[in-house]
Order: C-alpha cells, then structure tokens, then sequence
C-alpha cells in the first residue's frame, strides 16, 4: 500500500493505522498533530484509523517562529 | 500601573518574544528565560522526518507548562490556509485556542493582507478561538479587529524582521487611544531604545523575534528588551514632563553665595 507521509512516497505491505505509522516513524504523540487528506484526525483515533491507498499525510509539530 | 491580562490571565512581563531564527534549542531557551517573557510565539510546519531519530522537539525546550505557547499563522496568505493551521495548533496544543493571526500580502514587506485577516479573524472568532492579531498601524482596521472580538491587536512598528523601528509614531498613539483591548506592537523593533520608545507611546506590550535571535549576542540582547520594555513601561506610567524649548534651573536660584543681589 502506497501512502505519502510530509510529501515522501512510503510502501508498505499491509495495512497501517495511524499509531503504528508514528511507530514505524519513531515520533512521540506529544505537541503533534495529524492530518489526513486535510482532515485533522484527532489523537484518540489514532489506534483504529486506518489509512487507506494514495492518503496523503501531514505530520506536524510546532517549530520556532515570530 | 495597569495590569497586563491576555485571555483572562495576568503576565508579569509585557515582552513576548518569537523562538525563529536561532542557532539551536539551546540558544533559544537561554534567550527566552533572559528576555523574561512569559509568552513565547511558535510557527506550525511539517514536521522532520529525516534519518535522525528521536531529534528534538522545540516544546522540549520551551515547556508549554511554563509558557503561555502562542502559535502563529505565518506564511498564510489566505484567509483558508490561516484557519486550518489554527486548528492544527489547537490539535498540537491538546485544546488551547489562544492564536497569533496573521495573514500575510506579499513576500517582500510581510505586510498583512488586510481583507483576508478581517475574513479569518471573523470566522476564529465565532469560532471561540482567541485571536491575537498582526495588523498594520491604521487605527480604522485595528478598532475594526478590536470590534470583532479579538482579545488583542498587534499593530506593526516596521516590516518583519527590517529593525526599523516605530515608524508611524501617530497612528500607533490612535490605535492606543481608542483601544479597549491590550495593544501589543509586533515586529519591526532594532535594539532596545525602539521598544522603549513603543512602550512610552502608551502601548501594553511588544513582540519581537528578528531583534533578539539574529542579534551577535541573542541573549545579552534579550536581557537588553526585557530591560526596555520595563523601563518604557514604567516611564509611561510615571508620566513625563513636558517639553520646553529652554531651560529650567534645578538647583535654586534663591541664596546662591555667589550672585548676591
């Protein structure tokens, strides 16, 4: 299955929800925020959201900034 | 003197500063503790997902349990883009709603794109986000934003990041005149005496990054507004003395030994 995660191309064999894409990504839930297809998916859905082929995915977090 | 209250909660300092800009975390968090604010700004971006594991997160250093975290809207130019990454923050931010709205025109001033600022503030607003927003210095826009219930108007001295300073002294002084919600100058301050000079007008506080982070020595320079700001402040409130084209003696004129009549 095809997903694009911050505009890179992954590959994986199965399906993946969300809390083990952050897993296989090696990114703690804390001050991040997720959006899928540029809808916010909030942190408690994590674990039963599955990704689907061609989602595209946003993984943000807070940097510095004026 | 007034207190300083943002959504409801008092700070001690009238300073806030930006964390862009700066060489490293550390940097960053040895300057925010110098400058004293209690309120830090953050941008909302992608998020590194490079070969480094485990690389360090800004709320690391900066530790939201400590500071009021405000995060900003830069880089939006449209009303759209400014709303979806406020919602984002408040997903980051695990609930907060407090927003720095901004909502850029072009690339080259950083000037705030007017119609599409009033459009998101209108819409955040309802929203029950509470919008802190960058403005330009028209008084007419800032009691426009003020009446659309954002909890504070954040008029600019100069361009983003030019160290210009205050360059529209007058309007500033309207904007502070005829606000009833804190007034707080952002961007455009150089070194110490600009943000005296802002804080003397009568404003309630600054926001500044460039000064600070791109200064040789950020964290002398951050010592060096906390100490502007409070002075600014403070000769505001002591009210000072008229300006006279010519002098007046301090000492007595009365018993001097040396000029007897």
């Amino acid at each position: 299955m095809k997903i694009i995660v911050n505009q890179k191309l992954l590959v994986f064999d199965g399906e993946i929800n969300l809390e083990d894409l952050l897993l296989e990504l090696s990114v703690s839930k804390k001050y991040m925020a997720i959006e899928v297809n540029e809808i916010i998916i909030p942190k408690s859905e994590y674990a039963r959201y599955l990704l689907k082929e061609n989602d595209i995915v946003e993984v943000i977090n807070a940097v510095g900034g004026g | 003197m007034n207190k300083f209250i943002i959504n409801n909660k008092t700070y001690n300092s009238r300073l806030i500063v930006g964390t862009g800009k700066y060489k490293d975390f550390k940097e960053t968090k040895l300057a925010v503790e110098a400058s004293g604010a209690e309120m830090v700004t953050v941008a909302i971006r992608r998020m590194n997902l490079g070969q480094k594991q485990d690389s360090p997160n800004l709320l690391e250093f900066i530790d939201p349990e400590k500071y009021t975290i405000l995060p900003n809207t830069a880089g939006c130019y449209t009303a759209a883009d400014a709303i979806r990454t406020c919602n984002i923050a408040v997903e980051i931010l695990n609930g907060e709603k407090l927003v720095k709205l901004e909502v850029l025109g072009d690339e080259k001033t950083l000037y705030p794109n007017i119609v599409e600022t009033l459009k998101a503030a209108e819409i955040l607003v309802k929203d029950d986000f509470k919008v802190m927003v960058y403005t330009t210095d028209d008084p007419l826009v800032a009691k426009e934003l003020e009446n659309i219930g954002c909890v504070s108007v954040m008029p600019l001295a100069s361009p983003i990041g030019s160290g210009l300073g205050l360059q529209n002294k007058y309007n500033i002084l309207s904007i502070v005149e005829n606000a009833n919600v804190p007034i707080i100058v952002d961007a455009g301050v150089g070194t110490a005496s600009d943000a005296s000079i802002i804080m003397e007008l009568g404003c309630d506080g600054i926001l500044m990054n460039t000064a600070i982070a791109c200064a040789k020595n950020p964290i002398l320079m951050a010592s060096a507004m906390r100490k502007a700001v409070e002075a600014g402040y403070e000769a505001f409130s002591a009210g000072r003395i008229p300006k006279k084209r010519y002098a007046s003696a301090s000492s007595p004129i009365e018993d001097n030994i040396c000029n007897d009549e």
